[in-house]
């Protein structure tokens, strides 16, 4: 049975050797996933140290039509004084995997930065502030809940998507 | 300046790790994320200069410092007030601490001490071709020998060390 990317990724050896020519084994697994690469071109598999047999993934879904946008800007549903703000980011052309890699990001970050915390099982990244709630999304949508105004909402949005600039893939 | 939605050869890497594989400026890693709405920014006071990232002197110096903290606090340097050159400067100065990072605990765990003087002239920030080209044979070398359940976890972490030394002394060579 095909397994999530995060599943597959649990098991793999993590070492980021690049013995495969990728630079990290979250890339070598993408490439396994999309059918580019097969298991046997990474050191640990060729070794026989792990078995191909127990990893399958769902190859990539399409990423369809989506296009930039900023979604809406309204009140928001929970404080009529504030505001919620909604943009779609362009992942870059090619891009199989999203736009936001949360394995990179949950490995970079690690619970150490307060207020931020990453779900690389759900394709979640949400931070929290004083000044609103930012919540990523790895497909590249993200979401900023009591903003107090609109230029503070894009603020907290660049902020928060440059802080995550390293994992865009 | 990037084009946005260009994608280089090497697509499926985040941008933290693309910025090693080549020096070209169109890369989508250069691309700052929050392009889509940088008009409703507006200004937000002067542009915060570039300030060099501190990095240790030397091999030994180096395994005491912890560069997943410094690769963390480079990358939350880049905010929205950020312009865009000193920004993608970051975004590379994080990439070489995570390679560096990388790199020593490769070195550590193989016992690889032939990298050290190679791992210190990447950190003194030296460009060296003849260094990448030397790496680049080192690579060659351990993918030519056929890896044994025995010995393959010492010839990853040998690679793991040789591999992120290449992607750091590229990095010095595209700064």
């Amino acid at each position: 049975m095909a397994k999530s990317l995060y599943e597959n990724y649990k098991n793999f050896p993590k070492t980021d050797c690049g013995y495969c020519g990728n630079t990290s084994c979250i890339t070598m697994l993408r490439r396994f996933c999309s059918g580019e690469l097969p298991l046997s071109e990474c050191i640990y598999f060729r070794a026989g140290l792990y078995n191909v047999n127990e990893f399958s993934c769902s190859p990539p879904v399409p990423r369809g039509t989506q296009k930039p946008s900023i979604s809406y800007i309204r009140p928001c549903p929970t404080d009529a004084d504030r505001i919620s703000v909604e943009v779609s980011l362009l992942p870059p052309e090619g891009s199989k995997y999203g736009y936001f890699d949360m394995i990179t990001l949950d490995n970079i970050f690690n619970h150490a930065v307060p207020g931020l915390r990453i779900s690389p099982s759900l394709g979640i990244a949400r931070l929290e502030s004083e000044w609103g709630d930012v919540m990523g999304f790895s497909e590249g949508r993200v979401l900023i809940r009591r903003a107090s105004n609109e230029s503070s909402a894009f603020w907290q949005l660049s902020r928060f998507v440059r802080s995550l600039w390293a994992a865009v893939s | 300046m990037p084009v946005p939605g260009r994608i280089c050869p090497r697509s499926g890497s985040p941008a933290v790790e693309c910025a090693a594989t080549c020096c070209a400026g169109e890369c989508y890693a250069f691309s700052p994320p929050d392009s889509l709405f940088a008009e409703k920014l507006g200004f937000w006071g002067k542009p915060l200069a570039y300030a060099p990232p501190q990095m240790p002197p030397s091999f030994e110096a180096a395994s005491s410092f912890d560069m997943v903290v410094a690769t963390r606090n480079r990358l939350f340097s880049i905010t929205p007030e950020t312009e865009h050159g000193t920004a993608v400067r970051y975004l590379k100065d994080a990439s070489l601490m995570l390679f560096m990072g990388r790199a020593l605990q490769g070195i550590l765990k193989s016992g690889s001490k032939d990298l050290i003087p190679c791992y210190e002239g990447v950190l003194r920030g030296k460009v060296d071709e003849d260094r990448t080209a030397r790496l680049e044979e080192i690579i060659s070398d351990l993918r030519k020998a056929l890896p044994e359940k025995g010995s393959a976890e010492v010839q990853a972490q040998r690679m793991k060390g040789v591999f992120s030394l290449h992607m750091a002394s590229k990095l010095r060579e595209c700064t």
